[in-house]
């Protein structure tokens, strides 16, 4: 794994950890996800955890550049 | 000359009453729009008979499917399989876009290769944040109101002439614009803003194309 990914993980943690854990997001079909669920995903490195890590950072990006 | 145009509005859960209610707008639009033949299938009226019906008889030249999806189909009422690698053929010569979950993966690029012009859709799961408290009332729920304007602006763009690549870039602003302006304190009780702007964002990501970037309805 390399460094770069581990500080975006890092990154990603944090922002979710202050989240109310069970606030949930529909994906589709007939699921829903927690926060609390998101963020397992993250920690086991999953291709949905490692996917949320690019899409979580490309947001903090679009927020960056200002309205 | 009129244009034709298929719609698929399935309604038999909360994510479907969702979508259901984002293309309200469009299908009253079009109702009144001379220039454009609007072919709706709505509710338990969307299966795959009817839908192939739909295709051969009108031949539409834009489909617009909402429903749920994977990355081998798209459904109507009841997750009754509407479209798939079996009938694909009969979106040959049409723009389609679906509002659905993975199946621009697959059958996206099955739909290319079958002779459609262009195929619309997400390559992941479409991600919405919903007010637990308006599930019941999807055009009262604010939550919902961003992922309704980038659905909007997507069919919109199509449906007024915009080519498949212009479409994508404006529903992409539209998002964008979302994920910088959505949302104050004052108007989230659930602390949910942070949530609605990282599914925008994966909308964002994962919404894309195959096919003719320069098509147009």
């Amino acid at each position: 794994m390399n460094e770069n990914f581990s500080i975006k993980k890092e990154l990603v943690l944090e922002r979710f950890k202050t989240l109310n854990p069970e606030s949930k997001i529909s994906i589709g079909g007939h699921k829903e996800v927690t926060v609390r669920e998101l963020i397992q995903h993250v920690e086991s490195e999953d291709e949905f955890g490692r996917n949320i890590v690019k899409v979580q950072i490309k947001m903090l990006q679009v927020l960056a550049q200002g309205v | 000359m009129t244009k034709k145009f298929l719609i698929t509005r399935p309604k038999y859960d909360i994510a479907t009453s969702y979508l259901y209610d984002f293309s309200e707008g469009i299908t009253k639009l079009l109702r009144k729009t001379k220039d454009i033949h609007i072919t709706s299938i709505e509710l338990s009226d969307v299966n795959r008979k009817n839908f192939e019906n739909a295709l051969n008889k009108e031949t539409p030249k834009l489909i617009f499917l909402n429903g749920h999806g994977d990355r081998n189909s798209v459904l109507g009422h009841q997750d009754a399989v509407i479209l798939d690698k079996n009938n694909v053929k009969l979106a040959k010569d049409s723009i389609t876009y679906a509002l659905a979950c993975d199946s621009l993966e697959d059958l996206g690029k099955i739909a290319i290769t079958e002779g459609a012009i262009a195929y619309i859709g997400y390559r992941a799961k479409f991600m919405i944040v919903r007010d637990p408290s308006r599930t019941s009332s999807p055009s009262k729920d604010k939550n919902a109101l961003p992922f309704k304007k980038a659905c909007n602006s997507m069919i919109n763009a199509l449906v007024f002439g915009n080519t498949v690549e212009k479409s994508i870039e404006l529903t992409k602003k539209e998002y964008v614009h979302s994920i910088k302006s959505y949302g104050t304190s004052k108007d989230d009780p659930y602390g949910d803003v942070p949530l609605i702007r990282f599914a925008l964002a994966w909308d964002l990501e994962f919404l894309d194309f195959e096919g003719n970037p320069n098509a147009s309805f």
